[in-house]
């Protein structure tokens, strides 16, 4: 990741903080009431959530008829915000398992929020594979129970059951991590809280009561959690791309996909991290524990995965060159320079060349410059599942039956009805759950891990059980 | 279920009913102390306790069992070729419509209309009953109205009809014309007026010939779409494929030659088409002429005008081939132009094809309109020389250019009658409305070509009160009778003594009512005139046809395959069937050649107007379809219509739908507005977006997309004749069979796998089988937004691609369904199992278990697969009656699909199964599509089987499945399309 050195020579957390002080500096924004900007951001985010609400309910309603599809195109928002979402939930789990598991101490800044991230973007995720079934209210018919209705039972062949498994294991385990990781902090939120408050929080904390033994138990189910998450990090994105790589259509058809969408999904994923991070940071006046190297870290992530990404870009296409396919050759020949080609070249100009200029310190190290291309990563990622559902889509294999697609007005409702229930989430969040983690942040502070001290740089109080 | 017909309907069988009772003098008390009679008894018995056993309910009722199908055999009224028809009905009421093997010209065969005719049959806004203006009256009030008038009209009494095929109201309508002293005019649309001028000028017999093809080696024709519109389709495409079997040990295959102006049906099946611009279709036929006159060494019948390069040549050989065929060979002419016209019947008088393809002693009825007659009656109803005009089957007023004047004509007569059961123009301007039935709910009888008689029976109680043409004219000329009665009095009078038949007429009229078809041999036919060379003297030396000049179109005007001259406009299944050739459905469109097209800077679905000399005008989406000539503008009659603003409630409504009907109100645009002939098109600067079916019209891709090596899909393979010929036998396999397997087959053979074969060659793209399908299998009319967005329902499309432009113009048609794949890639994707493989071998969709996640359809390498994207109600309740009971009707949010009509399959599996055998024999199940197709092109049955037809015409080698190489291993093989493209080969042989 960083030269070490480097990593141990610059404090992680600025101001010279005491524990005293992270206490009160991460309590502050949720023992506060509500500033006027976080309820000017909630009262956006609620909107969009209340407009995706509506569009949703009428078409559930009405009939899928209300989005864009036709007879060639079967999916397009609907499987592009799924994979989108599912993949912005990577970087959560690769921030607060794999770094943990590899202790990367400068995680303890993001962690909590990069998790609730996954949370929540899971949530998001999981609502499209359901509104996008002709008949939701049937949507349990895709687990496998005992039921009444015969010898029924799910396809174990298919890839959206696997869909089920992967996206349900997922949500699983992230909740239960971020909520053990959480439960420290709940205590002392409890701890300083009267009250209604209190009661709510006392039940929330699990009798937690810091002791030494307590503590040793929390350790040990997060090192285990993290183990568990750390294989979903790679399995999710690489079942999900199995929805593709299985079928049978020429751009979906291709056996890189799963490494493909994993390094695709964790390129997102710290591209969404970077976006709420800024943002946090300034709004919570958090500038002292999200500092420049945190964000210099994410921009290398960012980099280095983008750079992996124009990697599987190119491989896709020499595959279907080498494949001496014509359908093949054809899908990306298409994509490229037939008539969705504002799509790909959207999507390779974001993925792929503006990450590149991440490469400049002078650009890592100003904030609005990596704000602006977190965003462009974002809608880039957005694309490339755009470009990867649609387009092959549109111009499979007969050409009678080629068609176009266009987003209706209510797939663009829904569309920003999941940023309003993300941001709304992330925005309650931020407001009722301690942002940062309090417990793990004093774990790195300067004078846990004083300077120079390289065989101990891993270990924090109550941390080497 | 109507909810305003059917108790009417009830009330007067309920009355019926108790006629005889009345008669037999059981007044209302007897009555009710019997009825209280018989409830007693009927509660006693009850009053014990059921039986506790398995009870057998027996479910036959006279012979039939409850809810089995029957079929009536009855005559099609879609048009004037009036083919048989079977009826298929259960519980009282038709449900599909097959063609009917027994009739001789048609053959089983049923077109696109004729499927549709169904549908019809279940319009809700049919007339209930007479009118008299606007007012609805009994039928003794209407009559009243029209006796009065026809007692005061005398001489200016005129009878308006389209051609009439039966004989017995042409025989009423003789009884009417000399009790009134009026006259009777007919009218075709198209006219066929200057072709029965020509044959009463040069053979003294006043009628179009019968064209018998099947034996024919050269076929030539001459802007007539015999395989669409023109004639008698149905029967022409059955003699057309008969006359090209590549596969026959000797192959034998008719050249056809089509002359055009623009693309038709015709034209996309021809080996050879020559495009020609309406004016020079009779410099066409006169170097035609020439070049036979030369081979016969005699003079050339008339000068020669200039044609196009290249014209002349490809004549030559035409003529060639035509004289190496003479005796064999036919040349059609459909154009309305008398010099023309002669000229055809001259080719075929000397090349001896009168008597041999060209009967004229046994001629076609289904055309007898005089333009003459027609003109005369609007001059005489412009001078208000007409008491009561009586209109029957034609929509005049719209299909006569506004010019004309018809609407103020047909105001001007003092009573104007119609018959329309449904809303146009002309009805609009009537008086009194005495509705007709439908065909399917009347006796009638037809015969559109001389000595082949059908007879129609009412499949269904009527549906709405009307009365025919013929019973009218017997209602006021005052005889009383029904129908049934009227044509079996003339059948008994006229017909039973031409049968030759020694039964009794009641037995053969049963008999014929059974087989719905009889063949009348001693039918009195006219000895033609031998050829009368001075007539056709007067006729060639006619006056040119006007030439356009350099800035101007020549407007054709033509029949569409599924609305025809308009008078299907009402229909929602032939309003949404793809257009064969532009794939449009819901409008008509100015087709312009590409060349055209973009001289003229329009892009398609730019609005252009066409604007006539005489300043009318219509605005029209254009076009760019390869096939028109560059100087020819071509546009489908039958749109605009009146009553086609029904149409906008059709179709799922929701927030960015748009209605089906245009800006004006109405489908389409009514282009019969203007005079065909020169146009000024001009660009409005208005564009709309066409709804079509197909976006891609080339198997090849764009150039700039093309990857080396595979710039073209073919998956509608062709294959040129002389390569058959020369290796005596098909085209070779495209792909070598799928090599051994890596995984167990996912379905064992177990003996039965259902499968089709198309054969490519045989399909003339004419859409029977798509409307069939839709009529069987309950497929939703989506209207035209949805079309817009690439949501058809349509189970069995049919892709019509292009290569090649002008002349070189080749044109393919490939019914496409559901492949049925061995290894379906729909099947593994499903996560419920909704997809699932039959035992014997069908692809089947599980509606009650799909979830929708259309999958299945992302996956479907051949994209047949349809979503319920809305719930799709039809526009008129009516219209239910129409849905098979046989087949679930599907619900919002599912997948749906061809099912190679396992309904039928099922049927004959228990219908095996109680005649003791273990499966259906070979052609006991008929898919839809198969029984429509009137060239055969479609054949079903159990692929696994050796012996089967399918499995014989599988191993032509001609056979192939579409995209073999993804070895989804589809049970649907198709057969290469045979083209006789090589000038010296095929059927222009000599021998």
């Amino acid at each position: 990741m960083t030269d070490a050195r480097h990593v141990l020579d610059e404090p992680l957390i600025g101001g010279a903080k005491s524990a005293a002080d992270v206490t009160s500096d991460v309590f502050a924004p949720i023992e506060r009431r509500a500033t006027a900007r976080w309820w000017a951001g909630f009262g956006v985010a609620a909107s969009l959530l209340l407009l995706g609400v509506a569009a949703v309910g009428y078409q559930v309603a009405t009939g899928i008829g209300t989005w864009g599809l036709n007879r060639t195109v079967g999916w397009a928002f609907d499987i592009t915000n799924f994979v989108f979402w599912v993949g912005i939930g990577h970087a959560g789990t690769l921030i607060s398992a794999v770094l943990l598991l590899f202790r990367q101490k400068w995680r303890t800044s993001i962690n909590r929020a990069a998790e609730a991230m996954t949370i929540f973007a899971v949530m998001c995720a999981g609502i499209f594979p359901l509104i996008h079934m002709g008949r939701p209210w049937l949507a349990h018919w895709v687990f496998p129970y005992p039921n009444l209705r015969g010898p029924l039972w799910v396809n174990w062949r298919s890839p959206l059951l696997w869909d089920v498994f992967a996206i349900g294991t997922y949500f699983t385990i992230s909740l239960l991590f971020w909520y053990v990781g959480l439960i420290p902090d709940l205590a002392t939120a409890r701890d300083r809280a009267r009250g209604l408050r209190r009661r709510v929080l006392e039940w929330m904390a699990l009798g937690w009561d810091g002791s030494a033994r307590t503590w040793a138990r929390h350790e040990t189910a997060c090192v285990l959690l993290a183990a568990l998450a750390t294989p979903l990090v790679v399995s999710v994105h690489s079942v999900v791309s199995t929805d593709f790589a299985t079928a049978v259509i020429p751009g979906w058809h291709a056996t890189l996909f799963p490494p493909y969408f994993v390094i695709g999904a964790v390129f997102s994923g710290f591209a969404m991290v970077l976006t709420l991070m800024l943002v946090a940071r300034k709004v919570m006046a958090f500038e002292d524990y999200i500092t420049p190297r945190h964000v210099g870290a994410m921009c290398k992530v960012l980099v280095f995965t983008g750079t992996l990404v124009a990697l599987a870009y190119l491989t896709e296409v020499f595959t279907a060159w080498y494949s001496a396919s014509p359908p093949e050759r054809f899908v990306f020949l298409n994509r490229a320079f037939g008539p969705m080609a504002w799509a790909f070249w959207t999507m390779v100009t974001c993925n792929v060349l503006a990450p590149q200029l991440l490469w400049f310190r002078r650009i890592r190290s100003s904030l609005p410059a990596v704000f602006v291309l977190s965003l462009v990563v974002n809608v880039g990622m957005w694309f490339e599942r755009f470009v990867i559902i649609v387009t092959s889509l549109t111009r499979d294999f007969v050409p009678s039956s080629w068609s176009s697609y266009a987003p209706t007005s209510i797939e663009i409702a829904t569309l920003l009805g999941s940023f309003g229930l993300f941001f709304t989430l992330f925005l309650l969040f931020c407001r009722f759950v301690p942002m940062l983690a309090a417990a793990e942040l004093k774990s790195v502070l300067p004078h846990g891990a004083p300077h120079g001290r390289h065989d101990d740089a891993t270990a924090g109080p109550g941390r080497n059980a | 279920m109507s909810t305003d017909a059917l108790p009417d309907a009830e009330i007067a069988v309920a009355r019926d009913a108790l006629l005889p009772l009345q008669r037999a003098g059981v007044g209302r008390r007897t009555f009710l102390q019997l009825a209280g009679f018989g409830a007693a008894a009927a509660v006693l018995p009850a009053c014990s306790r059921a039986p506790d056993r398995h009870v057998v309910p027996r479910l036959d009722q006279g012979g039939e069992p409850v809810g089995a199908r029957y079929r009536i055999a009855t005559t099609c009224g879609g048009c004037e070729a009036r083919c048989g028809v079977l009826a298929t009905c259960r519980d009282g009421r038709p449900l599909k419509l097959e063609g009917n093997p027994e009739h001789a010209l048609s053959r089983g065969g049923l077109c696109a209309v004729g499927q549709a005719e169904l549908l019809g049959l279940y319009d809700g806004r049919r007339a209930d009953g007479p009118q008299v203006r606007g007012r609805t009256v009994t039928w003794d009030e209407a009559d009243a109205v029209v006796t009065q008038a026809l007692r005061e009209g005398g001489a200016g009494v005129r009878l308006l009809t389209r051609t009439v095929t039966s004989p017995s109201t042409r025989a009423w309508i003789d009884r009417f014309v000399r009790a009134t002293g009026g006259r009777h005019v007919e009218v075709d649309v198209p006219s066929y007026s200057a072709a029965l001028a020509v044959h009463e000028e040069l053979f003294g017999v006043r009628a179009v010939p019968q064209i018998r093809l099947a034996s024919v080696r050269v076929v030539a024709a001459f802007d007539a779409d015999f395989l669409g519109t023109w004639g008698s389709p149905v029967a022409f495409a059955r003699d057309w494929a008969e006359s090209r079997d590549p596969d026959a040990p000797t192959p034998r295959f008719a050249r056809h030659v089509q002359v055009e102006s623009h693309l038709t049906l015709s034209g996309s099946r021809a080996d050879i088409r020559i495009e020609v611009a309406p004016h020079e279709l009779r410099a066409a036929l006169a170097a035609l002429c020439a070049a036979l006159a030369g081979h016969a060494s005699r003079p050339a019948p008339t000068g020669t005008a200039a044609l196009a390069p290249g014209v002349g040549a490809r004549l030559h050989k035409l003529a060639a081939a035509l004289w190496a065929a003479r005796g064999a060979s036919a040349v059609l002419c459909g154009a309305d132009d008398a010099p023309a016209q002669a000229l055809c019947a001259w080719a075929n008088h000397l090349l001896g094809n009168y008597g041999a393809t060209v009967d004229l002693a046994r001629p076609a009825l289904h055309a007898r309109g005089d333009d003459a007659a027609l003109a005369q009656l609007l001059d005489d109803l412009g001078e208000g020389r007409v008491s009561v005009l009586i209109i029957d089957g034609v929509d005049l007023a719209a299909s006569l250019p506004d010019a004309r004047g018809v609407t103020a004509a047909l105001k001007r007569a003092a009573l104007c009658v119609s018959t329309s059961a449904l809303e146009d123009d002309t009805r609009a301007l009537a008086h009194v409305v005495v509705p007709a039935p439908h065909a399917l709910e009347c006796w009638d009888d037809a015969e559109p070509v001389v000595g082949h008689v059908s007879l129609a029976q009412p499949t269904v109680p009527a549906l709405r009160a009307g009365r025919s043409l013929r019973a009218s004219l017997a209602a006021w000329l005052g005889a009383r009778g029904d129908d049934f009665a009227l044509v079996r009095e003339h059948w008994s009078a006229e017909l039973h003594a031409l049968s030759g038949t020694g039964a009794p007429f009641d037995v053969w009229f049963d008999a014929v009512a059974r087989t719905g078809y009889v063949h009348l041999p001693r039918r009195a036919a006219q000895e033609p005139r031998p050829f009368d060379a001075a007539a056709f003297e007067r006729f060639v030396n006619a006056p040119a046809t006007p030439v356009p000049t350099s800035d101007t179109l020549t407007l054709v005007a033509y029949d569409s395959v599924a609305l025809r001259d308009g008078r299907h406009a009402q229909n929602p299944w032939l309003q949404e069937l793809p257009d064969p050739l532009t794939k449009v459905v819901w409008d008509n469109v100015a087709c312009l050649a590409p060349a055209t097209a973009a001289r003229l800077g329009v892009r398609p679905g730019d609005v252009v107007r066409l604007a006539a000399a005489d300043g009318s005008s219509v605005d029209l989406p254009a076009l760019a379809q390869p096939g028109t000539h560059p100087d020819v503008v071509a546009v489908a009659r039958g749109y605009g219509r009146r009553g086609t603003s029904r149409f906008a409630g059709i179709g799922p409504r929701w927030i960015e739908s748009r209605p089906t009907p245009g800006a004006d109100g109405v489908v389409g645009a009514r282009v019969e507005r203007i005079p065909p002939g020169p146009v000024h098109v001009v660009a409005t600067g208005r564009a709309t977006e066409i709804a079509t079916t197909q976006d891609h019209h080339r198997m090849e891709l764009p150039t700039h997309l093309a990857p080396r090596g595979g710039a073209v899909r073919d998956v509608a393979r062709a294959v040129a004749l002389a390569e058959i010929v020369a290796k005596g036998g098909g085209a070779p396999p495209h792909h070598a069979p799928p090599g051994a397997e890596l995984w167990p087959a996912d379905h064992a053979p177990r003996g039965v796998r259902w499968g089709l074969t198309i054969d490519l060659s045989a399909c003339i793209g004419c859409s029977a089988c798509a409307v069939a399908c839709q009529a069987e299998n309950c497929v939703p009319v989506v209207g035209r937004d949805e079309v817009r967005r690439h949501r058809e329902m349509t189970w069995l499309r049919i892709d019509r691609y292009f290569s090649g432009d002008g002349d070189d113009l080749s044109v393919e048609h490939q019914p496409l369904m559901c492949q049925h794949c061995a290894h379906a890639p729909c099947e593994t994707v499903c996560p419920v199992l909704a997809t699932v493989h039959s035992e014997d071998g069908l692809n089947q969709q599980v509606y009650n278990r799909c979830v929708g996640t259309r999958y299945c359809a992302n996956n479907c390498p051949y994209k047949v697969r349809r979503f319920n994207w809305f719930d799709y109600a039809p526009d008129d309740d009516l219209r239910r009656l129409a849905l098979n009971p046989d087949v679930t009707v599907r619900s919002r949010g599912v997948m749906e699909k061809c099912t190679l009509c396992v309904q039928r399959i099922a049927e004959a599996r228990i219908v095996a199964r109680g005649a003791g055998g273990a499966a259906p024999a070979d052609g006991a199940v008929r898919t839809a599509c198969e029984e429509s197709c009137p060239t055969q092109a479609i054949r079903f049955g159990n692929v696994e089987d050796p012996g089967s037809a399918v499995a014989r015409i599988a191993r032509s080698d001609r056979a192939y499945v579409v995209l073999g190489e993804l070895n989804v291993q589809p049970g649907v093989t198709y057969l290469s399309r045979v083209r006789d493209t090589e000038p010296q080969g095929g059927g222009a042989r000599d021998d």
